[in-house]
């Protein structure tokens, strides 16, 4: 006689009763699915990001703008670098920052120097530009072939006019590279132009930036911190952030870590709960089919079979089912990770890696392994008789109250509950899940009302349109007055409102100086021994330091006599001295103390919680007679690996002073005090004196040529904490003035350093074309760039509507899959339950007593679901997480509840579809059927 | 009084060779407060018979009536109140509901017709029967024949007019059927319960007023007392005593 293995009696047992083993076919099969679909998912979102940086910022590590030294062989041989490539840059484009140049081999592999359109310059006259180069020379319509007349200024030459012919779009790069590169000398930039090496200048050179990769496990600090060349490194080089994809000065380790688990983490989250749920649908499904073989369990142990046979034959089982459900699982986790990927391309990639197949098969077998387990253990574990007389009910029973007055449905589906507490246990986690897939989209739903609300339709920039070296004074702007045409923006069709910030430097006339304004000086050592001293001071504006309004005469005799050896000492004398020229000209003796003074309307009510004193009166600040003044209290806090870190942004109510190792508090500034306000301003850009360490004659005749503004007024409130400024932020003590007040006093105002532009709802097109033309004449006449921000709402609402698409599929499908696995699982207990269906008709029960008796597990898994979900929204809503950007509605909560009530439904509909078919037979057969 | 008739029953499975008539053309009617044995061979149709009867099973043609109404025209649910107020049912396999208490089980028809229970007879009944310490008790743990007795007591729970029972001491040992039978017996004296009893037990049929001996589905004897099962050709036939005065009992 042949000898019966085990598989053998496994497969017999699938085959002679495949509906049996449907739901643990579909338990399988869905745990397959979410482990290929999430894990394709997370390596996509991987994958995703590291493309989108190499489309930004290339393969490369660091780059050296312009310096010779250190030499490309020095650089080799200090060990820290591994690839060099070179980009030349040859010229600019008149007036802008827009560079032309050409790279050599391994610089073009290392920037991923890509072309979206046509191709790279073959000859001279042809250029190859970046979009965003294009819109910038007014050329955003430009095609290929078509030529470009431009004004050309070779490096350290003279301008020329040259055409080129356009015969290929680059990728978009230089915009995130030269984001921190602040130089202003020519050709201290990576271009956004490639022309053909070569391409002829009359007069001019040539300047050569590097780009270079670290050797493995080198970073950007490493090489900063360690690298014998660093001292030459130090001026002129810049990290690549793989994170953000700009350039940087830093790129430690534990930030990136960081960012890449959060940018996975919610893949993890994800398919942790998903497989969590798949396991626990395993499993009952396992228990449940256990159920079922419940005699024939009994009848193999009666006939001598071990625990051990009898949890490998139905072990067995589940591998056999697993073998036949991977090849689907696989098939649609794919299909899946693939329209992720088609919906949301820009943040999920699509990458099918053959190595991923092993972390995946793994990770599903490991599920049906897991969750197979205890079932089978519970199964192998009974004695052959407590299998047949169902002991282990009778034991859960424990003591049971007695009824003598019920509901028969209730009671029964009560007990069963009781008696069988996780058995719908896969069924809420589906269902909670379904909830909280709902709460994110409701978030991210309301998201999008909430950002695009705040958003300006437009924004104007313009910098150092007052542009002085003083920090007592500044000088008119160049460019045209554009702030009565501004104002005129406001009476175009859709647009809603225009506001504007503009910083202007004032100082404020004292008697005595107060203690608040006494600059802090600390000194540390960082890790490798190097002293640090670093000043802090409320006066922050400009960044200057305020020590030397505090100087005796003794200290300023001392630090004059250090001007040529100490530059800090040099600054001090020079602010010392040019305050006493103007003390001079206006015959004063007060001491002149350099302030900001913000030039913006406030929005009284969004400020309404940085007022720490007074009130905000629109109509006095207009008239010129109050001012603001924001006056932040500084948090000192001293840092593990040496120096200080300082934080503005604390109300003085929420500083706990143990947390911090220095406070300075604002006890200076209050309401109602009185303010002597001095601006001065010159006429021309080029009468500035130079920057001499001596302080004479031209520095006397500068402040005489000015007439100054004075203001004695009123402090209507004092502001504190983190807070911005229609689009600014405050960091040092800032006099605030409304426009209309600014006037009102006599203030010189430049062009606005920012202007937002707020539409009424979404405008038209033709709307959105006449506001933009109409920006961007102004911007150009007012040397300011502008920004389109409602392309970026247009980007940002085409993202949320993918993500919303996403999150709704995920919704649809947890939906169906928990009706699916409730209906299922019921349909299971309903075959199991034929005979008690049967006597319960025998002795009277109609259909809807019989709906009744699963009803009940159904609503408890709806209202079990309902918890996680209500504690989410709740840890969610602690505003120190700051989980959401959403308003996190209380809406949301009966959304959720009317959802569940919803899959309550449909899984009732579906029981009682499932009863109305076994109801229509005839008792007889219910009760025959065992 | 004629409480439940049928007239030319039929059921058959299966068609063509595999044909079978386990009820082929059965007419039959049962008196008030009689108790009636059906007896026969296995597969000779008695099982079969009793569930068309209840109401449990339905025919291939003919009627049952009850109180002048064809059962089978009843709705579902009318058919479930007809079941819960006037049939009593007495399963050979017991059919407790596991997950309720034997108290809960007797209860089961009372509660499904939302009525209050009548506290006096139902304890009368439990202490007649030998269960009112095994109440508070889930089926899994009481005994087969505890069980069977918590069947019964469910099924006069609500003080039917008919009680039938399938083989109900088929699993019981015979003093234990006896038992259970006498009790049934004299609860349905009491109560005026027509009682309609399937067995293949002698001993058991013995006991009933009358007793219906079937064959491949038909009527092979009919002891006929208080029955007047009507003939194919319209004509009464009552069943007697045989000639010899004695009741024919007949062994499945």
């Amino acid at each position: 006689m042949k000898k019966l293995t085990i598989n053998q009696v496994a497969r017999a047992n699938i085959r002679v009763n495949r509906k049996a083993y449907v739901s643990l076919f579909a338990g399988i099969l869905l745990a397959v699915f979410l482990v290929t679909a999430t894990g394709l998912c997370a390596w996509g979102t991987v994958r995703g990001h590291d493309e989108q940086m190499a489309q930004r910022v290339g393969w490369m590590d660091m780059f050296m703008l312009g310096s010779e030294r250190p030499t490309d062989d020095q650089l080799r041989s200090c060990g820290f670098f591994q690839r060099i490539g070179h980009v030349t840059v040859d010229a600019g484009v008149k007036d802008t920052s827009i560079y032309s140049g050409y790279y050599d081999e391994e610089a073009e592999k290392l920037i991923n120097r890509t072309l979206t359109e046509g191709r790279f310059p073959e000859k001279n006259g042809e250029v190859a530009a970046e979009m965003s180069a294009l819109i910038q020379l007014g050329q955003e319509k430009a095609k290929i072939g078509d030529t470009l007349t431009l004004n050309m200024k070779p490096i350290y030459g003279n301008e020329e006019e040259k055409t080129f012919t356009l015969v290929g779009i680059l990728n978009e790069q230089s915009e995130y590279l030269n984001r921190v590169v602040f130089s202003e000398e020519e050709g201290m930039r990576l271009p956004s132009m490639v022309v053909f090496p070569g391409e002829h200048y009359d007069i001019g050179t040539l300047m050569v930036h590097r780009v270079l990769t670290y050797a493995p496990l080198i970073t950007f600090n490493q090489v900063m911190r360690n690298c014998p060349l660093r001292y030459e490194l130090r001026d002129c080089s810049f990290g690549v952030s793989r994170e953000t994809g700009e350039a940087v000065f830093d790129d430690s380790g534990w930030r990136r870590a960081r960012d890449f688990v959060s940018r996975i983490a919610l893949w993890v989250v994800l398919g942790a709960a998903l497989m969590l749920s798949a396991c626990i649908g395993i499993a009952t499904a396992m228990e449940s089919l256990l159920s079922r073989k419940t005699e024939d369990i009994g009848m193999l142990r009666a006939i001598g079979s071990t625990r051990r046979q009898i949890r490998r034959i139905y072990g067995a089982e589940a591998w056999m089912l697993t073998a036949t459900a991977l090849p689907a699982g696989l098939i649609l986790g794919i299909l899946t990770a693939w329209v992720i990927s088609r919906l949301a391309p820009d943040q999920v990639a699509f990458d099918l890696n053959i190595w991923l197949l092993i972390p995946i098969l793994g990770v599903s077998g490991l599920c049906v392994f897991a969750a197979s387990r205890l079932p089978l253990y519970h199964a192998s574990a009974q004695t052959p008789m407590g299998v047949l007389r169902d002991t282990g009910m009778l034991r859960r029973a424990g003591k049971i109250r007695n009824h003598t007055e019920f509901k028969p449905d209730r009671l029964i589906a009560g007990r069963r509950v009781r008696l069988h507490p996780l058995r719908q246990a896969g069924t809420a986690g589906m269902i909670a899940l379904t909830l909280l897939s709902t709460l994110l989209l409701g978030e991210v739903v309301l998201g999008i009302k909430n950002q695009d609300g705040e958003r300006p339709a437009f924004s104007m920039y313009s910098f150092g349109n007052a542009y002085s070296e003083d920090s007592f004074s500044q000088c008119e702007s160049e460019e045209e007055d554009v702030r009565s045409e501004l104002r005129r923006l406001a009476d175009y069709g859709g647009i809603s409102r225009v506001q504007s910030a503009t910083s202007i430097r004032g100082n404020l006339l004292m008697e005595e100086l107060p203690e608040y304004f006494r600059p802090l000086t600390l000194k540390d050592k960082d890790a490798e021994g190097n002293t640090l001293i670093q000043n802090f001071s409320p006066l922050g504006a400009f960044g200057t330091s305020s020590e030397w309004l505090f100087y005796s005469e003794g200290e300023l005799a001392d630090a004059r006599s250090r001007i040529y050896e100490n530059w800090d000492a040099a600054e001090m004398v020079k602010r010392a001295d040019q305050m006493n020229l103007i003390r001079d000209q206006l015959g004063i003796t007060d001491k002149v103390v350099p302030v900001n003074v913000m030039v913006a309307d406030p929005d009284a009510e969004l400020l309404k919680e940085n007022v720490t004193d007074g009130t905000i009166d629109l109509e006095k600040l207009d008239s010129g007679e109050q001012v603001l003044v924001y006056a932040p209290e500084l948090c000192v806090r001293k840092q593990e690996n040496g120096g200080y870190n300082i934080e503005t942004w604390l109300l003085p109510g929420e500083i706990r002073e143990k947390e911090w190792d220095i406070v300075i508090r604002n006890d200076y500034f209050k309401k109602g005090m009185n303010l002597s306000l001095l601006e001065m301003t010159g006429n021309r850009v080029d009468d500035i004196p130079m920057d001499t360490i001596e302080i004479g004659e031209e520095w006397k005749n500068w402040y005489q040529s000015m007439t100054p503004v004075r203001n004695e007024v009123k402090v209507g409130a004092v502001l504190s904490g983190g807070m911005h400024i229609n689009g600014t932020y405050m960091s040092g003590v800032t006099v605030i003035v409304t426009e209309k007040g600014a006037r009102a006093m006599g203030l010189k105002l430049p062009n606005p350093d920012t202007t937002q532009v707020f539409c009424t709802s979404d405008p038209t097109p033709e709307e959105e074309e006449l506001v933009k033309n109409r920006i961007q004449s102004i911007a150009a006449r007012g040397g300011m760039s502008y920004e389109n921000e409602l392309e970026i709402i247009r980007a940002r609402r085409a993202k949320k509507l993918r993500e919303i698409l996403i999150l709704t599929g995920m919704i649809l499908l947890f939906f169906a899959v928990s009706v699916f696995m409730q209906v299922t699982g019921v349909a299971r207990q309903i075959r199991s339950d034929t005979r008690m269906i049967g006597t319960l008709r025998a002795v009277g029960a109609d259909l809807r007593t019989l709906v009744g008796c699963y009803r009940l597990p159904v609503w408890i898994c709806a209202g079990v679901a309902m918890i996680p979900c209500l504690l989410f929204y709740a840890v969610s809503g602690i505003p120190a997480l700051r989980l959401f950007t959403a308003s996190h509605p209380l809406i949301m909560i009966p959304i959720l509840a009317v959802l569940a009530v919803c899959v309550a439904l449909a899984c009732t509909a579906g029981i009682r579809g499932r009863l109305t078919g076994v109801a229509r037979q005839p008792i007889v057969e219910n009760i025959r059927e065992l | 009084m004629e409480m439940i008739r049928c007239e030319d029953l039929r059921k058959t499975y299966g068609s063509g060779s595999s044909e079978v008539h386990a009820v082929d053309g059965i007419s039959l009617s049962f008196e008030q407060g009689t108790f009636t044995a059906i007896t026969g061979k296995s597969g000779s149709g008695k099982s079969t018979l009793l569930h068309l009867l209840s109401g449990l099973d339905r025919p291939t043609s003919g009627k049952v009536m009850y109180q002048d109404n064809n059962l089978f025209q009843y709705n579902d649910n009318q058919l479930s109140v007809l079941r819960r107020r006037r049939f009593g049912f007495v399963f050979q396999a017991y059919n407790l509901v596991r997950e309720l208490t034997g108290q809960e089980n007797i209860l089961l028809p009372v509660m499904l017709d939302n009525r209050k229970p009548d506290e006096q007879y139902l304890k009368r009944l439990t202490e007649m029967l030998g269960v009112e310490d095994r109440l508070n008790h889930l089926p899994g743990a009481l005994s087969g024949g505890q069980q069977q007795r918590i069947c019964i007591a469910r099924a006069l729970a609500n003080k039917p007019s008919i009680l039938f029972a399938d083989e109900p001491t088929g699993n019981l040992d015979g003093k234990t059927g006896r038992e259970v039978l006498t009790l049934m017996r004299t609860i349905s004296n009491e109560l005026g319960i027509t009682m309609i009893l399937v067995t293949h037990d002698l001993g058991v049929a013995e006991q009933a007023d009358r007793i219906i001996r079937l064959e491949d589905g038909k009527i092979a004897e009919d002891s006929g007392e208080g029955a007047h099962p009507i003939t194919s050709d319209g004509g009464d036939y009552t069943g007697r005593k045989s000639s010899d005065g004695t009741r024919r009992g007949s062994v499945g």
